[in-house]
């Protein structure tokens, strides 16, 4: 096997856990409504894996700095088997269970590939082709995962991450690694600046991987793959940054830091419910992260030795980012949620209420209404639904249409606050990118 | 890098501009506030637009949206949540709805869509029924949430 191939392997891997953090965030209305719990239950599955990464990403680089070969071995190993669990579980506590013992794999793997890749290839290309796949996989995890749960299910997201992650064992068949050949840097104390703006702009870049996801699919009602083709624009846009040609760290991550700002601020300002108001502000989060992230993580490792050892601080920087983001934004979210069905009730009561139709249809549509409206339990309901058995008149379109507006608004209106907030973590990220732009130049 | 920047404040302007921070659910009309009578033909398209003048009375009177106060119509169980929210009692309730019912039957005598005997009859019948009476003639009439 040839080295690039054994390097695509392992990267792919590297890509596979980092894509973890957000590839079930599509799954999430599946999941929720297979197992019966609640969205902020349901959350769980995406903060116990980057809590957890978050936590291991530290003491697992020091166990790989020992043995990476070895450490390799189980990270693949463990990540595979949990995520083959994980498509298995037939129960919602069996399914936390196993995305915990994933995100352990997934620490293992993470750090001791960059431990692997910087001994084969040398520090600097290491630390590149690591960095983008992190990138890679953080952007394109939710548009995947949307693709695997319309098109199989969201079980299978899990059930082909085990292949993929057991490959890269054959990328270490054969392999001889001499540990005493490690290059060493000049610094060893972590580079707070670059992973502080990095904590702060994985937050911000939470609203983006699941908060959009939840609004294409649970609020604006599409199907899990359009949603996925919608939120491809991201990784394109992502890719695409490095063709930029902006030169220095500091430009790289200051400027992205405000294009993610600028693209969550303007989700916060969405005009419509059509996805097509998404694009641009995903261009501006796309070309963002992909600057953003891959400078900061690069400041992070640049001239730092051991590189699993920083390249695990990047990863604890990034994934407790993650949880923090869903910390601060999903409460702000399910609050403004409530007070938005709330809002949507009183205005589409009124549509009812002053339709141009005969009181005994508007009572029947007010009783298919609320029904639909209950059994939703605190989720946005289908009001489709409420209309499916009606023979439509051009009055009874009209309350259909006005409700379905409405319903939109609320939805949209939902996630506002929570967008705002996540480009204030942005702009945050920015200003800690400014005052440390000193050492993160370096 | 200075396109970038640009971009970054650009877009949201964009949007702002063409009304994103007001795209929410529209505000409900005030219940104080007169409505047309437009009452559809025969007796349950004037009990309807009775019944709809009547819970813009109440509202108004008790502070209200309209349609708020029609959620809490469902039943007796929603009526006394409502109460509990609002920090109302069964009396302020119950004269609200009189008053309601009141100003339905005036609204509908100014309109002529009921004679001067009728608006009597039914004004006697509102001051004298009770509060589930009330709850009934405001349900049964048009909407039964």
């Amino acid at each position: 096997m040839s080295d690039r191939v054994r390097r695509i392997l392992l990267l792919l891997a590297v890509a596979t856990a980092l894509a973890d953090s957000s590839v079930v965030t599509l799954a999430l209305p599946d999941i929720l409504r297979q197992f019966n719990v609640q969205i902020g239950e349901v959350a769980r599955v995406l903060t116990s894996y980057n809590a957890i990464l978050a936590l291991g990403a530290i003491p697992a680089a020091y166990l790989a700095r020992r043995r990476p070969r070895q450490v390799l071995t189980t990270g693949i190993v463990v990540f595979g088997l949990a995520s083959a669990v994980c498509g298995l579980a037939g129960n919602f506590d069996l399914l936390l269970g196993a995305r915990c013992i994933q995100a352990v794999g997934g620490a293992l793997l993470i750090t001791a590939a960059l431990e692997l890749l910087s001994i084969t290839d040398g520090e600097a290309p290491a630390a590149r082709s690591w960095a983008a796949a992190g990138v890679a996989g953080a952007a394109i995890g939710p548009a995947v995962g949307g693709a695997l749960t319309q098109l199989a299910g969201w079980e299978w997201i899990f059930l082909l991450q085990a292949p993929v992650a057991l490959a890269a064992l054959f990328a270490l068949r054969g392999r001889t690694v001499h540990p005493a050949f490690r290059p060493r840097g000049f610094a060893r104390h972590p580079h707070l600046p670059a992973l502080s703006a990095l904590t702060l702009l994985s937050a911000a870049l939470t609203a983006a991987l699941f908060l959009l996801v939840l609004l294409l699919v649970e609020g604006w009602r599409l199907e899990p793959l359009a949603a996925a083709v919608i939120v491809s624009v991201m990784p394109a846009a992502a890719f695409a940054a490095p063709r930029l040609g902006l030169r220095g760290p500091v430009a790289e991550a200051g400027v992205g830091s405000l294009l993610v700002a600028g693209g969550l601020l303007a989700l916060g300002l969405l005009p419509g419910a059509s996805p097509w108001w998404t694009v641009p502000p995903q261009i501006l989060i796309g070309l963002g992260l992909g600057l953003a992230v891959t400078a900061l993580t690069h400041a992070a490792l640049a001239g730092r030795s051991p590189q699993a050892i920083h390249g695990g601080w990047t990863i604890a920087a990034r994934h407790l980012g993650v949880v923090l983001g869903l910390i601060v934004l999903v409460p702000i979210f399910q609050a403004d949620l409530d007070h938005e069905r709330n809002q949507a009730l009183q205005a589409g009561t009124a549509i009812v209420l002053d339709a141009n139709v005969s009181p005994s249809v508007k009572i029947g549509v007010a009783r298919d209404v609320v029904a639909v409206v209950d059994a939703a339990d605190r989720r946005i309901p289908d009001i489709n639904k409420a209309f499916a058995h009606r023979k439509m008149t051009p009055a009874l379109e009209a309350v259909r249409s006005g409700l379905l507006d409405e319903l939109d608004r609320a939805a949209t209106h939902a996630f506002s606050r929570s967008f705002l907030a996540a480009a204030a973590l942005a702009l945050l990220s920015l200003i800690v990118v400014l005052v440390g732009r000193r050492e993160i130049e370096l | 890098m200075i396109v970038l920047c640009a971009l970054a404040v650009a877009v949201p302007a964009a949007y702002a501009a063409a009304g994103g921070g007001a795209y929410k659910p529209k505000a409900v009309a005030d219940p104080c506030a007169p409505r047309p009578w437009k009452a559809q033909g025969g007796v349950s398209g004037l009990a309807a637009q009775l019944a709809l003048s009547a819970t813009d009375g109440a509202a108004c009177r008790l502070h209200v949206s309209r349609e708020s106060l029609v959620l809490a119509l469902a039943s007796r169980a929603d009526l006394q949540a409502f109460g509990r929210a609002h920090d109302l009692d069964d009396k302020q309730i119950e004269a609200a709805m009189r008053d309601g019912l009141q100003r339905a039957v005036d609204d509908a005598s100014r309109a002529h869509a009921i004679g001067t005997l009728p608006a009597i009859i039914l004004g006697q019948a509102v001051q004298r029924l009770p509060l589930d009476g009330l709850l009934r003639a405001l349900q049964g009439t048009t909407l039964n949430w």
